[in-house]
């Protein structure tokens, strides 16, 4: 410890003149406000240019002091001389890199302390980190002292291959190449389900371990490189070479975990549920993994087995896996490949059997996709589509699921606002053309249509439909058509979520209970909460 | 202090700088290490002082491997390097002190004393001192620190005549006083003759010969050198062709 105090001491002791030239670059922005040509209030001033400043000087000093604490000694063959004092390769290392990141702080503090004492204001510093980061005042405290530690870890490698000329160079290069495509890898599929709390977590464990990686590759290159460049340059390059492997693999690993969650992870009051059919259930919501992070879930309750679905857009209706009203079949959307806001391609299960998987059909669409409904029996599908642009009318395409064969294509005049779509039967259709705004009246048109497929007709159909919620269908029993179908989103508000789908066929109601997170049948109304009466 | 080097090799890429080379340095000895430049001289120090792991054999110093116990073996091990390394910017003055807060066997009256002697500026910065002069602090830093075992890499490269003989003057005066065990590798055969008790003849990494100087005279004579200086004997064993 004594050793490396007395490295230490040195070290500093040898950058006075930058401590200097710190302090005079101070007095410099201290005075811009008595500059001629000056209009701006002087604590702004000091406060804007002060960070700026502070921020190039210490950048630059970073990757002057990485290039030179260890590289330059070793290579101009001064490295040796402490190596021939008593002291241990790890103080030798220790202690040159301290004092570098001391050397950084103090010359920050040192540019900035004059503006300090006369008062600074830092609104548009942080406006500019709020610009910049997505962050202001916090951003900046947690990303600059980052920056400027991976400069000076970073100059190091970079100093020493271009000195050594060394062929290790080239694999220097290829762990850089295997971190970019880990980090890109990772921010595409994390990206692709909507995960972006995890995309920034991934962001920090990948600079976390990458300067933790580079940190550790220049200990090795001084404690086993000692005073040899060309031994130092194998251990810097073989160390970030692992470096670069774990962060890739840790950060793969951690994309690919966050993304595949259990069931277990749901978090109750965030869970949609509805029943598919007999004894399929559909669950989707927010996961223990981050409150914005959503999972779908198909359950097979009496067996307890779970389909884990692909990611997809979350709003609309093309989040939701639809079930037909016979039960037979349920539908979804995933995205398709590993881009997003491409296109959703469509994905069924045969719900008539436990063992059955999930089929990829053959059925595209553009997203984003507004609305679109399962017939009766699971053999097609509707969509509303754009024809053209924004508020051009919408397209209403049936498809058969099997062929994938266009069945109808019909253009809705007037229905220039998505709206949800419902089979009334097979060749009977409901779209609501209209916009919902949270609880609020849309002030546009909005209405429902009927669309006789084979006649092809479309004709205002009157119903008590309004949109009390969001996402919600609910007619009036008075209307002429006697299906009964309802379906409650209550759960986004933390109620149990229910689906009361053709309870007359024997459908199951389920809810999820947060505690235990499982998937209970209801058996009695009674137990529904007071809230939840509401349901047809 | 003894070295004791078996079966050492040392490689830089596809260059074998030691070749399975054998040496012993007996405690209290004067041991000077000849050879052509490139013979791996160098290349041994730089194992000696644990600034580069040998690629096979065993090298230890008093029983310790240099390499693992580098930093205990320097509180009684001195060195001068071929190129003199100590930090530029720093004073004379300040490097020794430096130097002096890591040794507790420093010689402070000494350093000054021999610095006095060699007509060194102490307040003078490192970078701005001529090479002899660089070479005359590097060997007063290692002289100060009152070492069992004195490594010195050719101390007398670029030293002008009388800075040579102030080199050899204070290794002898330093013999004389502790008794000092010192492996020294020079090109000054006619310097080192006064005070080496031990050479050794290095040549592509392998060690020709090896003994005590007097034994080596005896040798050369009875086969049938001419004048048994140590520049025959270098000529003799060495030769004059590639080393």
């Amino acid at each position: 410890m004594r050793s490396f105090a007395y490295l230490f001491r040195r070290e500093i002791s040898q950058r006075t003149f930058l401590f200097v030239a710190s302090l005079t670059m101070g007095l410099f922005v201290f005075g811009l406000p008595y500059l001629p040509g000056s209009h701006a209030a002087p604590a702004e001033l000091r406060g804007a240019g002060g960070v700026v400043t502070a921020l190039s000087w210490c950048a630059f000093l970073a990757i002057l002091l990485g290039g030179s604490i260890f590289t330059r000694d070793l290579t101009e063959n001064r490295l040796a001389f402490d190596f021939r004092l008593p002291v241990r390769p790890g103080a030798i290392w220790a202690s040159r890199l301290l004092a570098a990141i001391v050397t950084l702080a103090l010359a920050g503090a040192l540019l900035v302390a004059p503006s300090a004492v006369a008062g600074m204001d830092l609104t548009g510093a942080a406006a500019g980190f709020e610009e910049l980061l997505g962050h202001g005042e916090q951003g900046a405290v947690a990303f600059t002292p980052i920056a400027i530690l991976a400069l000076l870890l970073l100059a190091n490698p970079i100093a020493l291959a271009s000195r050594t000329r060394s062929a290790w160079a080239a694999v220097d290069m290829f762990s850089v190449a295997i971190v970019c495509v880990a980090a890109y890898s990772s921010w595409q599929l994390l990206g692709l389900w909507e995960a972006r709390s995890a995309q920034w977590r991934t962001t920090w464990l990948l600079a976390t371990i990458a300067l933790l990686g580079a940190a550790i590759a220049s200990m090795r290159q001084v404690t086993l490189g000692r005073t040899e460049a060309d031994h130092a340059q194998k251990s810097l390059s073989l160390t970030l070479f692992i470096s670069s492997l774990t962060i890739a693999s840790a950060v793969l690993a951690y994309a690919n975990w966050y993304v595949r969650p259990q069931i277990s992870a749901l978090v109750g009051n965030y869970v949609y549920a509805a029943s598919l059919g007999p004894d399929w259930v559909s669950l989707m919501g927010g996961t223990t993994r981050d409150k914005d992070f959503w999972a779908r879930f198909l359950l097979h309750p009496s067996s307890g087995k779970t389909i884990l679905l692909g990611p997809s857009e979350p709003l609309m209706d093309a989040g939701e896996a639809k079930g037909s009203r016979d039960g037979s079949r349920a539908a979804w959307l995933e995205w398709d490949g590993s881009r997003i806001h491409s296109s959703l391609r469509l994905y069924v299960l045969a719900l008539t059997s436990q063992q059955a998987t999930p089929t990829r059909t053959d059925i595209t669409w553009k997203s984003p996709l507004p609305a679109w409904a399962l017939s009766p029996r699971g053999d097609a599908v509707a969509s509303l589509q754009h024809s053209g642009g924004e508020n051009s009318p919408r397209r209403l395409v049936v498809e058969n699921v099997d062929s994938a064969a266009i069945e109808s294509s019909l253009l809705l005049p007037g229905c220039e606002h998505d709206g949800p779509l419902l089979f009334l039967n097979r060749t009977e259709v409901l779209a609501a053309c209209g916009e919902i705004h949270g609880d609020l009246i849309p002030e546009r048109w909005y209405g429902v249509l009927h669309v006789d497929l084979n006649s092809r007709v479309v004709r205002p159909f009157e119903s008590g439909f309004y949109p009390n919620r969001l996402f919600a269908w609910r007619l009036n029993r008075s209307a002429p058509r006697p299906w009964d179908s309802a379906e409650q989103s209550s759960a986004f508000e933390g109620s149990p979520a229910l689906d009361a789908v053709s309870r007359d066929r024997n459908h199951r109601w389920h809810w999820f209970d947060p505690q235990s997170k499982v998937l209970k049948p209801l058996l009695k109304e009674k137990q529904y909460q007071t809230g939840l009466r509401s349901l047809y | 202090m003894k070295i004791l080097i078996r079966d050492v090799t040392l490689r830089y890429g596809r260059t074998t700088a030691l070749d399975r080379l054998d040496l012993h340095v007996p405690a209290g000895s004067v041991y000077a290490l000849l050879g052509r430049n490139g013979s791996g001289k160098s290349s041994l120090v730089k194992a000696l002082l644990g600034h580069r792991r040998p690629d096979g054999g065993v090298l230890s110093i008093d029983g310790l491997d240099p390499w693992k116990a580098r930093h205990r073996l320097m509180t009684r091990i001195a060195a001068t390097p071929e190129t003199p390394d100590a930090p530029p910017a720093m004073k004379v003055d300040a490097i020794g002190s430096f130097v002096a807060s890591f040794h507790r066997s420093w010689d402070a009256t000494g350093f000054r004393g021999r610095l006095d002697r060699f007509g060194i500026p102490t307040n003078r910065r490192f970078g701005a001192l001529s090479r002899g002069q660089k070479g005359l602090v590097m060997l007063s830093l290692a002289l100060a620190q009152r070492p069992d075992l004195l490594l010195l890499d050719d101390p007398t490269l670029g030293l002008d005549p009388v800075a040579r003989r102030f080199v050899f003057d204070e290794l002898i005066g330093e013999l004389a006083d502790r008794g000092t065990t010192v492996l020294l590798t020079t090109h000054d055969l006619e310097g080192i003759e006064r005070i080496a008790s031990h050479v050794g003849i290095l040549s592509k990494g392998r060690l020709l010969v090896e003994g005590e100087l007097e034994d080596l005279r005896s040798s050369a004579v009875t086969r049938g050198a001419e004048a048994p200086t140590l520049e025959s004997l270098f000529f003799h064993f060495a030769g004059t062709e590639g080393n």
